[in-house]
């Protein structure tokens, strides 16, 4: 790389919105540079079909590097640096007393895809419409219509396999063929019709046969190890080979963003960056710039910008930056035992590596008068590699070893997942006192929980005990708690999108209103968050933005 | 199987324009591997085989003595292994000689109660005891809704100890293939799901038909 070269585009992060930007703007004929924090990784050297007893600790990871690195970095199946970020090298602060969960961070080519969940939901018509809905919050400037067109264009692209089921709240796309149910799957189907619930399979990532050069999957069912050979969408098997081919990237690794160069016309010229080895600072050039390294990073990226012209953080005339930023909430945890079940043949039941979905219910065709807003439930289960109910029953012995064994095919486990409401007071800001492994300043992260988020709770809690009793399922071990704010990993929000550049940082193109030639793709545009797994809409949005980039860069706009 | 989708395939060395911004942009990759920790493993075993003994190093010898006793009766061998033959105590002892003083304390407290308490009861400590003798102490603390008050510092530890026993147990070879006839985690050719007729939720698929 010339040091003085000036790139069309210079994309910060290769997770999955900066990689689906790479892929967009180099077929398009844009010379990009894309910048990725963490090292290149080779799948080939993924740990997908090991075991637990591989490793010394089990996978694990001993409990001093969980202390220093936290639970998801301490993992001994995950071959390179970053996988999940340390804690160690990526300090973040929380006001006193708060906590915040932000263990499954990413560094790494292909960031988060790498181990993501795979889940794969579009979100309704009136998620995009919350001000409309029930009055609470803003509408999104763009609409589900806007949109739809790069919901069936990233469906076609990945390969999203499930049950078209015409449901409003979770729109059906272009899928693959379904996986097949298994036996809790089919049982529990029947309990949540009983309780007038439709579940259907959840909608993932996964190949379920050879889509686009990419192999179907072969159900090993340790995807969050990376897979192997591609079988489910991730930056390195799909986008970055295709942004590749074009002739017209190039990707720089090992580069620690530390914030955006502003010119003298308070425009954007490129980012300064540690190497992630030597701590060098360098910078890099580009005529635009797009910032994809995830919502906290981004949010961090802006608010550590700042110069002549921006003084409260980049492109933050709104004063909006760092706020409204959301999570989705988990609502309880059920464990339970499916009598039917218990004693059976244990079969491998954990390969397709998914469970099913019962899409919210609630505030959908009527008022519920305790919350606005609602919740999913997901539903999990069968004999998998771990007996986590042997910590759910009494006893020991002989008989405790036998019960575990007849429970494992009889297991069923339940979780609601909820929308979380966007608060201005809900928000990060820098916390000068506190830097990272580079320098650099690192997040305060200060998040409040919503009146709406508790009141949503008690309801969760009973709907996943009814649907249990409906199933006659024994249940052996309820938590009816919220999860850790931060915990569900489905951060969004703090740079938020909308048409009013005093309420809002960037407009529905993710273009910031401040300055034409920078622009936000990933979760940190999200005004609300609905409750379904987010990632399919962030490439949707991403793919929308980098079209309107592209075309923009043609007529000399931005 | 990684070469069956080559056109995707992310070759560095050929296919892409890559800067590492660094100069060394890999850390050694071979000490991370699974085939390593596998080697490692394989080459303890390999000394246990050749009679290099197993010394704890977090355990005393009495405790490590009691601690694979009440795995043993927490997880014994059935027509499958237990956990003495699966040496659930080696991976305790790995884990607690990593932990904070306080954990550590704690379960050292946790086996002195049992002694203490099999004292209290039998006059002798719990190695002394029967195997009855010894299932009925930890009877005292096993089921939860019959623990009386002034055992609860033993109900603890029961948790505490049985947690571990467990988790090194059902993440050992025995407990993953003998004990719970696990086979994933290897490729499939297809996935068929439930193939129970009685367990299919006819009705259900006839709506999405």
């Amino acid at each position: 790389m010339s040091a003085a070269k000036t790139y069309d585009v210079l994309i910060v992060g290769s997770g999955a919105t900066g990689g689906m930007a790479a892929k967009v703007l180099t077929e398009q004929g844009l010379e990009v540079l894309l910048v990725e924090a963490g090292p290149a990784i080779d799948r080939s050297e993924f740990h997908t079909h090991s075991m637990p007893y591989d490793y010394p600790f089990r996978g694990k990871g001993s409990p001093k590097k969980i202390r220093t690195d936290g639970p998801q970095a301490a993992r001994e199946s995950t071959p390179f640096p970053g996988y999940y970020a340390e804690k160690s090298l990526h300090p973040f602060t929380t006001p006193p007393g708060d906590t915040f969960d932000w263990s499954y961070r990413s560094r790494i080519l292909g960031g988060r895809t790498n181990h993501w969940g795979r889940q794969s939901l579009r979100m309704a018509e009136y998620d995009f419409k919350g001000e409309t809905s029930d009055g609470y919050g803003v509408d999104w400037p763009f609409t589900y219509q806007d949109l739809e067109p790069y919901y069936d264009k990233v469906e076609d692209y990945i390969g999203v396999q499930g049950f078209a089921e015409g449901l409003a709240q979770i729109p059906d796309g272009h899928f693959l063929p379904p996986f097949a149910y298994n036996c809790f799957e089919h049982l529990m189907r029947k309990a949540a019709r009983k309780q007038g619930w439709r579940m259907t399979a959840l909608r993932t990532a996964q190949l379920s046969r050879a889509h686009r050069g990419r192999p179907s999957c072969h159900y090993c069912g340790n995807c969050g190890t990376g897979c192997d050979v591609g079988a489910f969408f991730s930056t390195p098997a799909v986008t970055l080979p295709d942004a590749q081919a074009t002739g017209k990237l190039t990707l720089l690794t090992d580069a620690v963003v530390r914030h955006v160069l502003v010119d003298e016309e308070a425009r954007a010229k490129g980012v300064g960056y540690f190497d992630r080895e030597t701590k060098v600072y360098r910078e890099a050039f580009a005529k635009v710039v797009v910032l994809a390294g995830s919502t906290l990073e981004s949010a961090q990226v802006m608010l550590n910008s700042t110069s002549r012209h921006y003084r409260t953080g980049l492109a933050n005339s709104s004063g909006v930056v760092g706020h409204y930023l959301l999570d989705h909430l988990e609502l309880g945890r059920i464990q339970a035992v499916l009598p039917e079940l218990m004693g059976n043949e244990i079969l491998n039941e954990d390969g397709k590596s998914n469970g099913s979905y019962i899409p919210r219910y609630q505030n959908v065709d009527s008022r519920h008068p305790d919350f606005i807003r609602g919740y999913a439930i997901m539903v999990k289960g069968g004999a998998s590699i771990f007996p986590g109910h042997s910590r759910r029953i009494d006893g020991f012995g002989a008989e405790y070893k036998r019960r575990i064994k007849e429970m494992h095919p009889a297991a069923v486990n339940v979780y609601a997942r909820g929308e979380g409401l966007a608060r201005f007071d809900s928000y990060v800001e820098i916390d000068k006192k506190v830097v990272d492994n580079w320098g650099i300043p690192v997040l305060r992260i200060n998040y409040k929980r919503a009146d709406n988020d508790r009141k949503m709770l008690p309801h969760a809690v009973q709907s996943l005990k009814e649907l249990l009793h409906a199933a006659g399922a024994e249940i052996i071990h309820e938590d009816k708690t919220l999860s850790e704010p931060g915990n569900v990993d489905h951060h969004t929000g703090t740079v938020r999108m909308g048409h009013d550049p005093k309420t809002s940082a960037l407009n529905q193109y993710s273009q910031a209103h401040d300055m034409k030639n920078l622009f936000v793709i990933d979760g940190a545009c999200w005004p609300s968050s609905g409750c379904q797994n987010p990632t399919l809409t962030m490439l949707a949005i991403a793919w929308r933005a980098s079209d309107y980039l592209a075309e923009q860069f043609r007529l000399s706009e931005v | 199987m990684s070469n069956e989708n080559k056109p995707n395939n992310i070759d560095r060395r050929d296919a892409m324009k890559v800067i590492a911004a660094g100069s060394a942009a890999f850390l050694p990759l071979s000490a991370l591997q699974p085939a390593a920790a596998s080697a490692q493993a394989h080459s303890a075993a390999a000394n246990a085989a050749a009679g290099a003994a197993w010394k704890p190093a977090f355990f005393t010898e009495a405790q490590n003595e009691l601690v694979t006793t009440i795995a043993e009766l927490i997880i014994p061998e059935t027509d499958t292994p237990g956990a003495r033959a699966v040496k659930v105590n080696q991976h305790m002892d790995l884990v607690l000689n990593d932990e904070i003083p306080e954990v550590q304390q704690a379960f050292r407290d946790g086996l002195a109660w049992i002694d203490s308490k099999s004292k209290q009861l039998h006059d002798t400590e719990f190695l002394e005891l029967g195997d009855e003798q010894q299932s009925a102490i930890l009877s005292r603390v096993s089921d939860s809704d019959n623990v009386s008050a002034g055992d609860e510092p033993g109900r603890r530890f029961f948790l505490n100890i049985r947690g571990r026993t467990v988790f090194a147990y059902y993440t050992s070879k025995a407990g993953i293939h003998d004990e719970l006839d696990y086979t994933g985690r290897t490729p499939l050719a297809e996935w068929v799901g439930c193939q129970h007729p009685e367990h299919h939720d006819v009705e259900g698929e006839r709506s999405q038909a």
